[in-house]
């Protein structure tokens, strides 16, 4: 693998569905950060993953993953990726064992004793059918799959959707300690973006299949704000400061996109802060512009 | 390929241990009577009788038997399909080739095995029975298999090109249908240009018209249907059965080689899954 700063690099992708289009897709993914992948359903993260993963073949645009067209030497690359989707993608028939004997023969890397360490750890029995676990215990054990050949590249796909807040902050305290390694990335795509304000790095929003945001995400959150105003006083504000307003009978709160600029323009303004969850309700709803 | 391989195995071993459990019960079946057929009850049925019961036990266990070996012959698309697996094995570092590479060598090794078990099923079979050892029977125990094969192969392929198992299922489903009526439609065809032979239109003639014009030829029209079985029909089967050492070879081979260059380009367009 050659040397690369961005382990994953898109630009212009483009997938027409029936009804969808992911439209001109770009974004880079940092070697060795975490990226938060947020949007509503139906937006197009899954499509997006499903091209970067090979799933899918998109209809134009360019994606290079470990800085190499990931059209070209999939095999290769793909010996340094690991997948985790929301559900199981295996026969409930199956059991950790069989899986290890599978893996060791699909992997190059794959470690047997690094796989049983994380079934140790996170409590999986070895021999007992994929088709009793529990939700929880299924998504550890793709996980424990995917941290097991030595990936440098993890690809999840609403991956905590659906999991209790307990196993929740058990998997994200394992992808900190994933990331202890510099050459480790995730890009992670979630509706929940609580786990994403506490440990990712950078945040794309996708909305409608058009990316709408793409940074770090404490530079995301710092300039957006949630400015608070009577009904009167949101007619005074310029429509060009501000994504979308929520009205309501008691005042209004609007989404700006320049907290500092705005601050000044409006002297005595009450901005708080906004969170992930904040900015894409508010930019899911800009075409209305008001809302309630 | 090795780990696809060990995966299509685990997935059916349900599947194929079942089916084992029943061939064993249906040898120890045949074995049970043909025992009875010498010191027990259906020894009682006379000499003939009693031979008849043995000679019927002796075929359902060497083609009964095969039957259910070759049945083994499966494959776990439809369970890969339903657990997300193929959309899955796309993320893996296997080139598509060795997907289906994998289904395929795995359907054959099972084609091997089912046909070596056939074979000591059959050796089995002489020395139970106390027959004498006919090679054609090995000969029709492959083309057996070959059948299974290329059932499988054929479902397979269309499975990989529509992608969706339901469809796929009932595409190969009315694929057959089409065969077999085809098959039932040459077949009367067939009967009528032998009926003709005799100067009798099979169809569009009244029976009694028919019975009539076939006692002028002094014959019956029993007589005309066994000499087309014996005659016509057996001729052919005959030739199956003595071409089959090319004609099964012939028959794997293409539909392997057709089967696997099909899927493994359905399975390179990666279009619909999202």
């Amino acid at each position: 693998m050659s040397e690369y700063e961005n382990a994953i690099e898109i630009n212009g992708l483009t997938k027409r569905y029936d009804g969808f289009t992911l439209d001109g897709v770009s974004f880079t993914v940092p070697k060795g950060s975490i990226m938060g992948f947020i949007g509503q359903n139906g937006a197009g993260k899954s499509t997006t993953i499903n091209s970067i993963l090979g799933i899918i073949r998109p209809d134009s645009g360019e994606i290079r993953v470990f800085g190499q067209d990931s059209r070209e030497n999939e095999t290769v690359w793909k010996e340094n990726i690991s997948a985790v989707f929301d559900e199981l993608p295996f026969h409930e028939n199956l059991n950790a064992k069989m899986l290890d004997r599978m893996l060791r023969h699909i992997f190059k890397g794959w470690s047997s004793e690094t796989f049983k360490g994380y079934l140790d750890r996170f409590q999986l029995p070895y021999k007992k059918k994929f088709g009793q676990f529990s939700k929880g215990m299924k998504m550890k054990l793709q996980i424990a799959a995917a941290l097991s050949h030595g990936a440098k590249l993890l690809i999840m796909d609403e991956a905590t959707t659906g999991l209790d807040p307990v196993v929740r902050n058990e998997i994200l305290d394992i992808f900190l300690e994933y990331l202890q390694d510099e050459e480790n990335t995730i890009l992670m795509s979630s509706h929940i973006t609580s786990d994403l304000e506490k440990i990712a790095d950078s945040v794309t929003f996708i909305d409608k299949g058009r990316i709408l945001l793409t940074g770090y995400k404490d530079d995301i959150l710092a300039s957006h704000g949630i400015l608070k105003c009577t009904k009167a006083d949101c007619a005074a504000i310029d429509r060009a400061d501000y994504i979308s307003a929520r009205v309501t009978d008691v005042g209004a709160e609007l989404l700006v996109t320049d907290r500092a600029a705005c601050k000044r323009k409006y002297s005595g303004a009450v901005i708080d802060s906004a969170t992930l969850d904040d900015i894409m309700v508010y930019y899911v709803n800009r075409e209305k512009k008001e809302w309630s | 390929m090795k780990g696809l391989m060990l995966k299509e195995l685990y997935i059916t071993r349900k599947y194929r241990t079942v089916v084992l459990v029943v061939y064993l019960v249906l040898i120890m079946l045949c074995i049970l009577v043909k025992l009875s057929a010498v010191y027990g009850n259906i020894a009682k049925l006379g000499e003939g009788g009693a031979e008849n019961v043995s000679s019927v036990m002796y075929y359902i266990m060497v083609f009964g038997g095969a039957v259910l070996l070759f049945s083994t012959i499966t494959d776990c698309i439809i369970p890969d399909e339903k657990s997300g697996f193929r959309v899955y094995e796309h993320t893996l570092p296997v080139s598509e080739r060795k997907i289906v590479g994998a289904v395929y060598l795995t359907n054959l090794c099972f084609l091997g095995a089912a046909t070596v078990i056939g074979y000591i099923n059959l050796a089995l079979a002489n020395l139970v029975f106390g027959r004498e050892f006919n090679a054609k029977y090995l000969l029709y125990i492959l083309a057996i298999g070959c059948v299974f094969y290329a059932v499988k192969t054929v479902q397979e392929t269309v499975t990989y090109r529509v992608r969706k198992p339901g469809v796929a299922a009932a595409v190969t489903n009315a694929l057959f249908m089409l065969l077999y009526l085809g098959a039932g439609f040459g077949l009367a065809n067939w009967m009528d240009s032998y009926y003709r032979s005799y100067g009798i239109e099979l169809f569009g003639t009244d029976e009694a018209q028919r019975d009539a014009a076939l006692e002028a030829l002094g014959i019956s029209d029993g007589q005309v249907m066994t000499r087309f079985f014996r005659d016509e029909v057996m001729e052919k089967v005959r030739w199956f059965g003595d071409n089959i050492w090319w004609l099964a070879p012939t028959v794997l081979l293409g539909l392997t080689a057709a089967g696997y260059f099909l899927s493994v380009k359905a399975l390179k367009r990666r279009g619909g899954r999202c």
